[in-house]
């Protein structure tokens, strides 16, 4: 017989919190509901099949080494759950702890990044600054001369990070979530959000109307869309973001390479295949489509730091869409003119290392419908109070 | 008054049955229709072409027309379109026809609409549709200038009806010479006694489920005893358990048979795009999530390796 | 040897393509190089490594399809010819009579394409442009060999076996996807497309007047896209099989007219 890991479930007319977004961030939400809260009659409602947005796109990169005090300390709680997460799902999600290097081309480069290793450390998250040398011993392929345009002078060493499987990563928060009574229904879309009185009366979706008291949301880039029905506005711009893979070679790359000024990132997965990185497109857009402009790049990008990969074939392209805040950090929030409705977005470039984190403290905030300490900085209202969490330099390439 | 002109198509001498479609197609819409017979050794299906309706049929009956070849069958059509005054060429969609339709039209300088499936003709004016994006759409077209309408039809688009046994009134056209740049030289036939694909009435398809080829060879006796042309789908192709003539889909052969048992067969859209067409699908599949049910008009959730045995039974007292 | 690779840029037909008003939405749709064409491209790379000579790709449409034609170079295509067409609807009539004045005067041994384009289905051009150009043509091929100059030898895929067919060059030849597994571009291939030579091309370059061009110089035209009939989930049936496959049996039989 063929084991399902999830359910299908005939849709109930109520449930007791609603779930919209079946991506990482929704299923551990689900699951940390379940789990931590004993909350279990639960729905999540995805658009098309979990994994659809974010969670199957990304590059799958995990590291803790962030700029400030609120995202070191959260990113450093999700990856430490990461790192216990296959024993707790039973599920091998082939997270690789192989050290992340984020390489500095410039002084100011070198400045953000000496600063960071600082904060990091006194915080208990381990990161240490390389010079070249040290660098070339453990990447020997990387190029460290002059010729390039902009040539490496250090790096930001990051032993705990690493890359995981993102789709096992979703498909067991799913299992997870459905072995302890979450319904999951797929291929279901919100279509509104019905609230009276300032307060949240249930969800309206293509194959019918659910009663609850309670949603989250937790559909990153099309957030927008979803913070419309309550009648939010949230500065959150859309921008695509691009990725490829490339056919599969035996193990060379054993640390995973960021490079903030060439905008590029890449790593090699245990089948031997580079997952490799940009930048944002830089124009708003919805559409997941991929473009010449991003592989011309990438590929002259690429040989400046690994010469030897000019004959490295392209194998798929493909994107995502990110939901980009003014200061590079997640929206976790209640929100004050809806009672009952949770948003969790604002994921931008930094979603998927956070996924255990987020889900572990919006199940906190909705199971005890207050913000929870660790999460505190990341309200919605931040934006108005100017208590920004500035992260970009951390978050992700461009600098 | 519009006027049809049917290209035939024969194997080892013998009218293929999509031939006998469009002549029927003609008959059913009050349409003249003439035919154009070529190959070697296929004058005796003339009288057969007129039992389906054809007026008189232009044979060009010749050795060197055995193998299809483009320059001299696209002169044969043209000479008989000229001698017919055909307003419309009706030509079946398969691998000849597919190479010999656009020639056609721009040999008599004139568009063309391929692998139609649905015809609306007023006259000379025709509304074809015709499936696009790997059958993901379907298309509705049209002639927009006047002159010959040359259009290739799907075989199984139309049913073919009972003939009625008539004699023809043939015209012999002169064998032409041919592209002197081309030299057809001989065509290699993998000898089977099988049925082929495109032309069964019943097809017996097998997918992943089937677990290798020891599981294809476990289903497969029962094509043979319903009658059945046995298929399989890309991934069994793919990963050598069957060779790849047996490949139902979009890039091996579109089928559209009266009855299709898929046997362990998930239902991905490329294997989809290959047999929509069937009037009567029947999936076996141990998952009652497959896809496949979602099209299939009989579903059996059940092991196959169970379910084949059940079958031969049961198709043996059919048969008694 | 000097082949021409005529090929078609279209949506993704892997994804999902939506219909609205009648009309393909091309809004975030991603475009690519039709698979048969790809073929053809790998095909033409194939002999131009054993014969030497230069593979030029040809696309008509609009500027997107310059990144179309880059990706060919990054394959390995030497040079591309970018007519830029914005006349609208074209059919293939149109679109061979534009490829025939391309061709005018250019100096080619081969052209080589995909059987059919993954949008339109339709495999009528390369045929189309081979009688314009008076040439000899073989479609659907799925092998060659004898390789040389001036012809070679075709597999061809027919309706009753494989076709075995001489052919003296120039010609045009369509090929199945059979016939070859692409090659994938590498990142230097992606890098040096940027620097190969792309001719940009108008109608009006080409001496074409509106008369030729768009609906008004095709001989069809589609007046609608459509999502087709979708079946419908019919009956099911559950349980063991030795009860399951009788019953099955027994409504094919007397509702649907099963005869073996």
């Amino acid at each position: 017989m063929t084991e399902r890991m999830w359910n299908n479930h005939e849709m109930r007319s109520s449930y007791d919190v609603v779930i919209i977004g079946g991506g990482a961030h929704g299923l551990a939400t689900a699951y940390y509901l379940a789990k931590n809260h004993g909350i279990t009659n639960i729905a999540v409602i995805e658009q098309k099949f979990i994994g659809y947005g974010g969670s199957g796109r990304n590059t799958a990169i995990l590291r803790s080494n962030y700029r400030t005090e609120e995202g070191i300390l959260f990113y450093d709680q999700s990856l430490k759950l990461y790192e216990d997460l296959a024993q707790e799902l039973d599920y091998n999600l082939m997270f690789s702890q192989q050290g992340h290097f984020t390489l500095g081309h410039s002084t100011a480069s070198m400045q953000a990044l000496t600063t960071r290793a600082a904060y990091n450390r006194a915080l208990g998250v381990n990161s240490t600054i390389l010079d070249p040398p040290e660098i070339k011993k453990m990447l020997p392929e990387i190029d460290i001369s002059n010729h390039p345009r902009y040539p490496i002078m250090g790096a930001l060493y990051h032993p705990p990070g690493g890359i995981i499987r993102h789709d096992a990563v979703v498909w067991s928060y799913a299992r997870g979530a459905d072995q302890r009574g979450v319904h999951i229904h797929q291929l279901t879309e919100v279509q509104d959000i019905l609230v009276e009185n300032g307060e949240v009366r249930g969800v309206k979706t293509n194959r019918g109307t659910i009663h609850c008291k309670q949603v989250v949301s937790c559909v990153a880039g099309w957030s927008s869309e979803i913070c419309k029905m309550v009648g939010i506005k949230l500065p959150l711009v859309t921008h695509p973001l691009q990725a490829l893979v490339t056919t599969d070679y035996k193990p060379w790359l054993h640390h995973v390479v960021v490079s903030s000024t060439l905008h590029i990132y890449l790593s090699q997965t245990d089948r031997g295949e580079l997952v490799c990185g940009n930048g944002i497109d830089h124009y708003p857009h919805y559409g997941m489509r991929s473009t010449l402009g991003f592989l011309e790049s990438y590929a002259a990008h690429l040989l400046e730091l690994f010469p030897i990969l000019h004959n490295v074939t392209v194998q798929r392209q493909w994107a995502g869409l990110c939901d980009m805040t003014p200061d590079y950090s997640p929206i976790i929030s209640m929100v004050d003119d809806v009672d009952g409705f949770y948003i969790n977005c604002g994921w931008g470039t930094w979603g998927f290392k956070g996924s255990p984190a987020s889900g572990w403290n919006t199940a906190q905030m909705v199971a005890e419908r207050k913000t929870p300490e660790r999460i505190a900085a990341f309200r919605h209202d931040r934006y108005v109070k100017n208590r920004l969490v500035g992260e970009k330099a951390a978050a992700s390439v461009g600098n | 008054m519009p006027k049809v002109l049917v290209v035939a198509e024969t194997k080892n001498g013998e009218l293929k049955k999509p031939t006998l479609e469009l002549l029927s197609l003609a008959k059913s819409m009050n349409l003249q229709a003439e035919s154009l017979l070529i190959g070697k050794e296929v004058s005796s299906q003339a009288d057969l072409l007129a039992g389906y309706g054809s007026g008189k049929v232009y044979v060009a009956d010749d050795a060197g027309l055995e193998i299809y070849n483009t320059s001299k069958y696209t002169s044969l059509v043209a000479d008989a379109v000229g001698q017919s005054g055909a307003t419309q060429v009706w030509i079946t969609s398969s691998e000849t026809g597919r190479d010999l339709t656009p020639r056609v039209a721009a040999r008599m300088g004139v568009g063309a609409l391929s692998d139609v499936t649905e015809l609306e003709i007023d006259g000379d004016n025709i509304t074809a549709t015709r499936p696009c994006m790997a059958t993901k759409l379907v298309q509705q077209c049209r002639f927009t200038k006047d002159g010959l309408r040359v259009i290739s039809i799907r075989a199984g688009a139309y049913e073919a009806e009972e003939a009625s046994p008539e004699t023809a009134d043939t015209v012999s056209l002169s064998i032409p010479e041919g592209d002197s740049r081309v030299e057809v030289r001989d065509i290699q036939v993998e000898e089977s006694n099988e049925i082929e694909l495109n032309e069964a009435s019943i097809v017996v398809s097998v997918g992943r489920g089937t677990g290798g080829t020891e599981g294809c060879d476990f289903v497969k006796p029962l094509a043979g005893e319903m009658g059945a042309a046995f298929g399989a789908s890309r991934a069994v192709c793919d990963a050598g358990w069957m060779p790849h003539k047996h490949q139902v889909g979009q890039t091996g052969t579109v089928v559209s048979p009266d009855f299709y048992f898929a046997f362990g067969i998930s239902g991905a859209i490329q294997h989809l795009a290959g047999m929509s067409g069937s009037k009567v699908i029947v999936a076996i599949n141990k998952d009652a999530e497959a896809p496949i049910f979602k099209v299939a008009d009989y579903g059996i959730v059940g092991d196959l390796f169970k379910a084949v045995p059940v079958f031969q039974e049961e198709v043996t007292k059919i048969k008694n | 040897m000097e082949i021409i690779v005529p090929i078609r840029q279209v949506p993704d037909v892997a994804l999902n393509i939506r219909v609205n008003e009648g009309k393909v939405v091309e809004d975030g749709v991603s475009f690519v190089i039709s698979s048969w064409d790809e073929t053809a491209i790998e095909g033409a790379l194939q002999m131009t490594e054993e014969l030497g000579g230069e593979v030029t790709l040809l696309g008509i449409g609009p500027e997107r399809v310059s990144e179309a034609l880059r990706k060919g170079l990054a394959m390995g295509a030497h040079k591309a010819i970018h007519v830029l067409y914005e006349e609208g609807q074209t059919d293939s009539f149109g679109y061979a009579k534009i490829m025939a004045k391309v061709m005018e005067g250019r100096n080619y041994d081969l052209i080589l394409t995909g059987k059919q384009a993954q949008d339109t289905d339709a495999g009528l051009t390369a045929s189309m442009l081979a009688e314009f150009l008076d040439l000899p043509q073989v479609t659907n091929i799925i092998r060659f060999s004898d390789l040389a100059v001036d012809g070679m030898t075709l597999y061809r895929k027919g309706d009753h076996g494989t076709e075995v067919i001489g052919i003296k060059l120039p010609a045009v030849v369509t090929v199945n996807d059979s016939l070859n597994e692409p090659r994938l571009a590498s990142m230097r291939g992606i890098m040096m497309a940027k620097k190969k030579p792309m001719e940009s091309l108008s109608p009006s370059d080409l001496g074409m007047g509106a008369e030729e061009l768009g609906l008004q110089g095709s001989m069809t035209e589609v007046l609608k896209f459509e999502k087709p009939e979708s079946r419908k989930e019919g009956e099911r049936f559950e349980g063991d099989e030795t009860e399951t496959v009788p019953m099955a049996i027994q409504k094919l039989v007397s509702e649907a007219k099963l005869a073996v």
